[in-house]
């Protein structure tokens, strides 16, 4: 079965000859996404049987920064484009085998372990697809709980476990209309005009918000931790070093760098940045409101 | 010295910032900018060896200072440059 997906105006495809049960599962996170098998997609994701992996130099791993309960993913570099491992936790044994070809636009996918491992690593596959089929197109992925608040999209930043998601929350209980977009990976697409808009995605972490939606960045907050409640407009320089670390991409490519390179330079000129100092209370959504949605 | 793979010299609305994007530097999240002097220096060394009187010898041909102070100049910015783990 295939089945056809857009999201942030990226349309793909992923086809598997599997149960019924794992394509619900599926469904869950990219239904809102799904569309009529569109013409051309942007890329391919098929998961087959088995793969044949040509002569690999292994390029990057995580393996030494890996956090408790995070996939483990080595990527390597072949004669036929990227190939990636990925380990879901405590797993004895490998998940997933991905080779995307050069130019981005098919992908092959071999899964192996339970069900639940086996959707979480075509679920990361999907994302290293989009990520590597879009790169070039203005798009990028922020690691960021965004929230929508009067039409406009505000995305807050930080490390795992420095509040971004307890900030969005402290929003929804105190800024009346604000709506959570996407509690982990959003996506950033700068359209035709130069307006940078966020779209929500099916990558959302542990928070099921899978929502099709999507609105013009009006704020991108980095989350900082302190003892009182403080925004603070941050300079150029301050915003693309905020962003930068946020935005995952394949940047050990040089064309990847240049690519990330050249969207974060569009959003940083027409994306206010700031940081949040902020203690964990819905005081902070509201000095947060009050600073990041002036006009 | 050289310097170490991975970082690389952009520009950032106008202003010369080393960012480390290879493999290796990955984890590296700093930016580090450069004013105009040690941008063009930096540009002129891109992947090659050099020490500080290549440094100063740059700095006397494109700013006509005196060798001395070229010298002094270089010592301390290829200091920096080692100090902050973006040379070797």
């Amino acid at each position: 079965m295939v089945k056809s997906y857009i999201v942030a105006g990226h349309s793909f495809n992923i086809e598997a000859n599997c149960d019924l049960s794992f394509w619900n599962r599926i469904e869950e996170n990219y239904g809102p996404f799904e569309t009529k098998e569109g013409e051309r997609p942007l890329f391919s994701l098929s998961v087959c049987d088995s793969l044949d992996i040509p002569d690999k130099k292994a390029v990057f791993s995580n393996r030494d920064s890996v956090e408790e309960g995070f996939i483990t993913i080595d990527i390597y570099q072949t004669g036929n484009g990227l190939y990636f491992e990925f380990t879901q936790p405590h797993s004895p044994q490998t998940n997933g085998k991905l080779l995307i070809n050069g130019s981005q636009n098919e992908a092959k996918l071999s899964l192996h372990g339970n069900m639940l491992e086996q959707f979480n690593t075509l679920n990361t596959a999907a994302n290293f697809c989009f990520m590597a089929a879009t790169a070039s197109l203005n798009t990028i992925m922020v690691h960021s709980s965004t929230i929508i608040y009067k039409g406009k999209a505000y995305m807050f930043l930080g490390k795992s476990g420095t509040g971004k998601s307890t900030h969005s929350r402290m929003w929804l209980n105190s800024v009346e209309g604000s709506e959570l977009l996407n509690d982990d990976h959003p996506v950033i697409r700068i359209d035709e005009s130069g307006t940078t808009v966020a779209y929500g995605s099916p990558w959302s972490g542990k928070t099921p918000c899978y929502k099709n939606l999507q609105a013009p960045v009006g704020g991108i907050v980095r989350i900082s931790r302190a003892k009182y409640n403080r925004a603070r407009r941050l300079s150029h320089i301050e915003s693309y070093a905020s962003l930068m670390p946020s935005c995952p991409n394949l940047v050990w490519e040089k064309q990847f760098a240049e690519y990330k390179h050249a969207t974060l330079q569009k959003i940083i000129a027409s994306v206010p940045c700031w940081v949040m100092e902020c203690l964990p209370n819905e005081d902070a959504a509201k000095v947060c409101c009050e600073s990041v949605t002036k006009p | 010295m050289k310097i170490i793979e991975g970082f690389i010299l952009r520009d950032i609305m106008g202003q010369a910032t080393i960012i480390g994007e290879g493999a290796a530097q990955v984890d590296f999240n700093k930016l580090i900018t450069l004013n105009a002097t040690a941008a063009f220096l930096w540009r002129s060394v891109e992947g090659k060896e050099f020490d500080i009187d290549t440094l100063a010898n740059l700095l006397v041909e494109e700013y006509g200072i005196s060798t001395e102070l070229a010298k002094k100049d270089a010592a301390h910015i290829a200091e920096k440059w080692v100090e902050v783990g973006i040379v070797k």
